[in-house]
């Protein structure tokens, strides 16, 4: 054009062309902030002469604004950033702008190209970092969790890690606010992370299968992964995660609804690695899925947990007869299973590696159901059984009876257990029993009985009653003789017990109690605690009396003189004054570590003295709720015991 | 014989240049071989920018650098008598560079690797304008030793730089990231800014 008009001068003196140098005009990302040029086709224009003193210089003259790269398309920036080696500069371009985080979030380890060049100085120009391991061994770690949740933080870390020793664990908690994670986010990290070794995912509803397929080419090193209510994840996604990961040790699903049988199967069929599963409310899941995962002969689960499931006795006779391998189960809420489902379970002798089973709300864990259990699991050390309400005293009993290694008892709510039970079970229990625990069981009364002479239970350790409002005196008493090598007592929440059951307890005891928590054993006094130190004083270390408001000054005289083995002490709620306080921090020898006095009133600030004597051992001190200690003696202790957390 | 076969023999003369004459072997150009094997002069090709200047190139060295205009030839659609190949995308200053481009590598193929990478820097000396348009047109072009050179020099722009330094440079004026995530950044990476 500019030859028509006739112009004389050098042609850039009058720049035309157009501005759009590729071949789509109609891509919006093109459209260059200029003022005028707004044409597709930008014709040469006509320019008055401008006589000297002005020097002509091209640039002034240039109708174009300098374009900037965002002129280019994403491949040519797509080329440009994949030949950047893993290192600072990456992590620097990941800050420059969004779209240059989400192109180097796409990249991933195989695109980079490191330029070698053929400059002789190449090999210190690598030292400098230049060519570090993408990726690398997966050290760190990240959470993110709410609003930070989104796609261009996950591309941020994505990037910013591989460089940085590579990303191990993720853990992603999703939120309702409008910026969410998608299929984009977990893109950039299959691409960036390649040492991704565990991801957790709760309650993203944006992000589905094309999201974990992503994640299941990218993250092949991935061992353990969690997903909580991801309702658009189905089969498909799950099924690609466990065929292209081959170190997949632990998966955990809850709330799911679309992950369902086709995947157990596939697990069943791929997974050789895979040792524990936790399944949880994922309605899809049904008796196929089970059956499959179960009866695979190159898959060896060892710890099971199947709760709020719709499987039926079938699932358990499957468990019972192939779960050869299996050493910690868990059962919750199966509503379809019946007692003949245990029965089976116990009958398939296959469960003999089982050491610890725990069941939950299940109406069909029956006294049969039980016994079955008992017989078929020759190794099982722990039991834990919750709200089963149909079991009564005569099933526990034939239960330990069956069982030949159980160490472990814990009763949560079993209403109908009562007194008999238990005794029954510490009379029946063989020599191996170490634990038993109490939790809410309602179905105890403390009635007076007269037993028949038996060996006592030398084995039993430790035993904890919590919240058991029919328990007094009279069973402990008979507890305290048949349990005569006790270290670890707890009674927790015991209205019923007074100075007298607690006192034959102590007695019958030839071990020494070495932990006794006794919180919120209101009716426990003064005399009770001086026993026991009097008694055990020279075996205590743990001494819990939370909430025994009748517990004073005394206690802690005799707590100071008899315990030069305490380290952590517990009298919050009691009626301690400064007193008592002070002789605390008169006792010879004392080694306390922990102190607890919250919600003590009495304590005052001329206690501060004997709390910073004691504080040269202190490491927690918990004076929360003491109103009358003022605010300038608690900075002062906060600045003088700095060895010691305290809260206040 | 056809282009492709044209083209194969011409690759392979180039990579050798060797005439056996008189049973010695001589070093030859190898656009000389060519002629003495077809006896037909190397034809030329119109290109037509997007200003609709035309401008006459080899076709072989054409050929030999760009992707495109190379499937062109070989589908035939392009009739050596009559027609140009029109590239409404690259403006005839950046047309005339990029045959620049071509044309030197093709003969001087045979020079030793600092000389031609001392053409190179020389070549690439253009503004930041200039850079894009030359991206812009290999890109179209497809023609891959010019573009591995652009973008290892626009990398090189990038390396060792801090970002607001490399946001000047490449005139990044909105960086889309949302207040709170600017904020992160600076707080991560202080040393890059």
């Amino acid at each position: 054009m500019s030859k028509v008009f006739g112009f004389s001068g050098v042609d850039n003196f009058c720049p035309g062309g157009s501005i759009y140098a590729c071949g789509n005009p109609k891509e919006a990302s093109l459209f260059l902030p200029l003022g005028p040029q707004v044409d597709v086709y930008f014709p040469p224009r006509k320019r008055s002469r401008i006589s000297a003193p002005f020097v002509f210089n091209g640039e002034w003259l240039e109708q174009k604004q300098k374009t900037s790269i965002e002129s280019l398309p994403d491949e040519c920036l797509f080329e440009i950033l994949r030949r950047l080696p893993a290192g600072q500069d990456r992590s620097a371009c990941a800050c420059v702008s969004k779209r240059w985080l989400m192109c180097l979030s796409n990249i991933c380890k195989s695109e980079i190209c490191c330029n070698k060049s053929a400059a002789p100085q190449s090999s210190l120009s690598v030292k400098e970092g230049d060519d570090e391991e993408f990726g690398g061994e997966g050290y760190l770690s990240r959470s993110l969790e709410g609003k930070k949740a989104t796609d261009i933080r996950l591309a941020a870390i994505a990037v910013g890690t591989a460089s940085r020793g590579g990303l191990g664990k993720l853990s992603i908690r999703g939120s309702n606010s409008d910026r969410v994670v998608t299929n984009l986010g977990l893109k950039a990290v299959g691409h960036g992370c390649p040492s991704l070794k565990s991801l957790s995912l709760w309650n993203i509803a944006t992000i589905d299968d094309e999201g974990l397929i992503e994640i299941a080419n990218g993250c092949q090193q991935l061992e353990k992964l969690d997903l909580c209510k991801c309702p658009a994840i189905t089969d498909k996604g799950l099924i690609a995660v466990v065929r292209k990961c081959p170190n997949l040790t632990e998966l955990s699903l809850e709330s799911c609804p679309n992950i369902g049988n086709e995947c157990l199967s596939a697990i069943g069929k791929s997974c050789s690695n895979l040792k524990s599963i936790a399944i949880k409310d994922c309605s899809s899941v049904g008796d196929q899925g089970i059956a499959c995962l179960f009866s695979s002969t190159n898959l060896l689960l060892s710890k099971v947990k199947l709760q709020a499931l719709t499987i039926s006795d079938l699932s358990l006779a499957v468990i019972g007869h192939y779960g050869k391998a299996v050493t910690d189960l868990v059962l919750n809420s199966l509503p379809n299973v019946s007692e003949r489902g245990f029965w089976v379970m116990g009958n398939g002798n296959g469960l003999q590696k089982l050491k610890s089973l725990t069941v939950g709300p299940c109406l069909g864990l029956t006294d049969v159901g039980l016994e079955a259990v008992g017989k078929g699991c020759p190794n099982l050390k722990a039991i834990h059984l919750r709200k089963s309400t149909l079991l009564s005293d005569n099933g526990l009993v034939s239960f330990v009876k069956a069982t030949s290694s159980l160490e472990s008892l814990q009763l949560e709510e079993c209403h109908r257990i009562s007194q008999l039970g238990f005794l029954g079970v510490l009379f029946n229990c063989g020599a191996i029993l170490k634990a038993i625990s109490l939790t809410s069981c309602f179905g105890f009364k403390d009635l007076n009985m007269v037993l028949p002479p038996s060996s006592p239970c030398e084995s039993l350790r430790s035993l904890s009653i919590i919240n058991c409002p029919g328990f007094g005196n009279a069973t402990l008493s008979v507890l305290g003789k048949q349990c005569p090598q006790l270290q670890h007592v707890e009674l927790s929440g015991l209205n019923g017990v007074r100075d007298a059951g607690l006192l034959s307890l102590l007695e019958s005891n030839e071990g020494g109690l070495v932990k006794v928590n006794l919180s919120d054993c209101v009716n426990l006094t003064d005399k009770a605690v001086s026993s026991l130190v009097n008694l055990h004083g020279w075996t205590l270390e743990v001494l819990n009396l939370d909430g025994c408001k009748n517990v004073s000054d005394a206690s802690m005289v005799a707590i100071a003189k008899n315990c030069p083995l305490l380290c952590d002490l517990d009298v919050s709620k009691c009626t301690i004054t400064d007193t008592g306080i002070a002789a605390l921090a008169e006792a010879k020898q004392f080694n306390l570590q922990i102190l607890s006095l919250s919600g003590c009133s009495l304590v005052s600030d001329r206690s501060l003295p004997s709390l910073k004597k004691l504080g040269s051992t202190l490491l927690g001190l918990n004076i929360q709720h003491c109103n009358s200690i003022s605010s300038s003696t608690v900075d002062m202790l906060v600045e003088q015991l700095w060895r010691c957390d305290i809260l206040s | 014989m056809t282009q492709l076969d044209r083209l194969s023999v011409y690759h392979w003369l180039n990579a050798w240049c060797i005439k056996p004459v008189g049973g010695a072997l001589v070093r030859q150009e190898p656009e000389y071989i060519l002629l003495a094997l077809m006896g037909s002069p190397l034809k030329k090709i119109m290109l037509c920018s997007s200003e609709k200047e035309i401008f006459s190139v080899e076709e072989q060295v054409m050929v030999q650098h760009s992707v495109i205009i190379n499937n062109m030839i070989e589908d035939g659609s392009y009739n050596h008598e009559e027609s140009k190949i029109p590239l409404d995308c690259v403006d005839s200053k950046t047309l005339k560079k990029v045959i620049d481009y071509c044309t030197h590598h093709t003969h001087h193929h045979n020079d030793n690797q600092e000389d031609l990478e001392a053409w190179d820097a020389q070549f690439l000396n253009v503004d930041s304008n200039g850079l894009y348009d030359l991206l812009m047109a290999a890109n179209y072009l497809e023609i891959r030793n010019l573009l591995d050179l652009i973008y290892g020099t626009i990398k090189n722009m990038i390396k060792g730089k801090k970002i607001d330094e490399i946001r000047r440079i490449f005139n990044i004026k909105d960086h889309g990231f949302t207040p709170e995530e600017e904020e992160q950044n600076r707080k991560e990476y202080p040393h890059f800014y």
